[in-house]
């Protein structure tokens, strides 16, 4: 479903990273954060952003920002959670796991930096743990939970 | 000059390309499998788990019989004997109607006026398609009878509650509700999908422990808490017990355990109070203690749907939320219209209401010590059940016993109606009874005449 098509989709939540164009708007939205500089600070700077931003709405924020015909049965989900009402490995979610790893891989840019390795490592391991579907619905320590 | 230093860098990351530590080309290694795997997986739900191989499936669908189109019925059933009233109904005709289908031969007048302006129905699926301007009027002129902000009509007295209750409580919320709610209550509080809670009927005790337990709740998880709504839904006047609800007390339990009210009030709008607004009235409670008021149209105002008042904060949200409002059609114009002509009556003579209540006290009076009946209700209430004493045993034959009741009133020309459930549907089934409504247009005669008789009936019929 597209902007200003009227759908009876019960929660468009789920549909969003299927929209048409989507992808590439990712695609150019992280271009953008390409450093013009081949600086390895400014290259794990970008990863570590991305990985942040992506963390936060994919993983963080719950429920929906409008109303559904549900009776709120998304209320207590991530985006990432609701995305194809929990369907695993849908195209959208194989575009959104597989993209922070590539950018990891070009991690060519920073010299194989041990400190760099360290600090892109771990924001990678943040934004792929939670893409697991052994992770679906998971709280860690009840933290989000409500 | 650029060009040079893009390749003194190039040259340089290949470089440290040849230098790279091996733990970071090998973890290059493991992503890149990864990324192998999950292009190649496939989608799958997460709880898709058949316990049953396919073979076992097959034999569960040889095994699978359809059942009959139509189920097999007995003779007795209530919807294959019904009484036809032929002729326009006053309290004459139909005993057992409602205070006011009198007022609508008196709203005739104003009807046919709007049935030629505006047809008969504006069809279509959205309510805010077909609202007109008599609609947007009953619902000021409710508003201000009312005394509350906004009104919302919805064009279905049993959708109205069923509709307000999913609107503002959802999956994770807490309603507790009265045992004796209405079954239009009880499938609103089903649809929300919320936890309810029963509580004795209007047992104020019983009410307080279950708000005592889920504040205990509330403390352990304080997280959950803040983000659980409560509310509390009773009847003004119950249609299944013919009490009245002790408005007071909740309020002061509303306030003490933070809850919202929903006030449902289809048969006390009209009846209770000195100028009919309801049981908010009768008890001199300010109406802006109660959350949101819901009632029907059909009781006393002689038409057709419902409305709900309150504040302009909470009745906007049913416009888009409430699922009976947005996704039906509305009101056809000549009932709103009878709608606020029957307000119109309610505001110029507000004396109606004290005779209704002699009326009720008269009958209440009259019908007691018939043995083996006994009257259920409050001496105010206009709508009161009369119960058998002791049942027999089985719910077949009390109802039994009681339509020959009603059969036999019948004959007398005194109709009266056994109060009728959905009996696999309800939470808490209530025993049969015939339910006995008075209106202000029956005479003192008529009703000790329509007491005297259903008194010889029992007696003739139970001993």
């Amino acid at each position: 479903m597209n902007v200003g098509v009227a759908h009876s989709e019960v929660n468009p939540n789920t549909r969003v990273m299927n929209s048409r164009g989507i992808w590439l708007a990712y695609i150019i939205l992280v271009g953008l954060l390409i450093p013009f500089f081949s600086i390895p600070v400014v290259w794990t700077l970008t990863n570590v952003i991305h990985n942040l931003a992506t963390y936060v709405f994919l993983h963080t924020v719950k429920g929906t920002p409008f109303e559904t015909p549900d009776q709120g049965k998304a209320r207590l989900l991530t985006h990432w959670e609701q995305l194809d009402y929990g369907l695993q490995f849908t195209s959208s979610r194989k575009f959104l796991s597989i993209s922070p790893i590539v950018y990891l891989l070009a991690s060519f840019y920073t010299k194989y930096d041990a400190a760099h390795f360290l600090i892109n490592t771990a924001s990678l391991l943040s934004v792929l743990l939670p893409k697991l579907p052994q992770f679906h619905g998971v709280r860690v320590f009840g933290i989000n939970k409500y | 000059m650029a060009t040079a230093t893009e390749q003194w860098v190039l040259v340089e990351m290949v470089q440290a390309l040849y230098e790279a530590p091996a733990y970071h080309l090998i973890l290059e290694g493991i992503l890149i499998l990864w990324i192998i795997r999950l292009l190649f997986s496939k989608t799958y739900k997460l709880q898709e788990r058949s316990d049953l191989t396919v073979k076992e499936k097959e034999e569960l669908i040889e095994e699978w019989q359809p059942e009959p189109l139509v189920p097999p019925v007995p003779k007795d059933h209530p919807a294959l004997n019904y009484n036809i009233v032929s002729g326009p109904p006053s309290h004459k005709t139909v005993r057992e109607w409602k205070r006011i289908i009198i007022l609508v031969t008196l709203i005739k007048g104003s009807s046919l006026a709007s049935l030629k302006k505006y047809g008969v129905g504006l069809f279509n699926h959205l309510t805010f398609l077909t609202e007109i301007d008599v609609h947007l009027d009953l619902e000021e002129r409710l508003a201000k009878f009312m005394k509350t902000e906004e009104a919302i009509i919805y064009s279905y007295g049993f959708a109205t509650i069923a509709s307000a209750i999913p609107a503002y409580s959802k999956r994770g919320d807490i309603v507790f509700v009265d045992r004796a709610a209405c079954f239009a209550i009880q499938k609103g509080l089903q649809a929300s999908r919320s936890d309810i809670k029963l509580f004795k009927h209007n047992d104020m005790a019983d009410l307080e422990r279950l708000l005592k337990e889920q504040e205990i709740e509330d403390q352990k998880n304080p997280r959950k808490a803040r983000v659980t709504r409560r509310f509390i839904v009773v009847e003004g006047l119950y249609m299944n017990t013919g009490t009245i609800c002790p408005l007071p007390e909740l309020v002061k339990l509303k306030y003490k355990y933070k809850a919202r009210i929903f006030l449902e009030e289809s048969l006390s709008f009209g009846v209770l109070g000195e100028h009919g607004r309801g049981v908010t009235e009768h008890y001199g409670i300010n109406i802006d203690d109660i959350d949101l008021i819901s009632a029907n149209m059909e009781n006393a105002l002689a038409s057709i749907g419902g409305f709900c008042c309150g504040r302009s904060f909470v009745i906007d949200h049913q416009r888009l939320s409430g699922q009976g409002y947005c996704f039906s059609a509305s009101l056809p114009p000549l009932l709103a219209a009878a709608a606020i002509e029957a307000l119109n009556i309610m505001e110029e003579n507000p004396g109606i209401f004290a005779v209704l209540k002699e009326k009720c006290g008269q009958i209440h009076k009259a019908l007691q010590g018939i043995s083996g009946l006994k009257v259920v209700g409050e001496s105010l209430s206009p709508a009161f059940h009369l119960q058998l004493e002791e049942s027999t045993g089985s719910r077949e034959q009390d109802v039994r016993l009681l339509q020959e009741i009603v059969d036999q009133c019948m004959n007398r020309s005194i109709a009266l109606t056994q109060a009728r459930y959905l009996e696999k549907e309800e939470k808490c089934l209530p025993p049969p009874s015939i339910r006995v409504v008075v209106t202000v247009e029956q005479t003192e005669e008529e009703l000790e005449r329509a007491a005297s008789t259903i008194k010889e009936v029992a007696q003739a019929v139970l001993l």
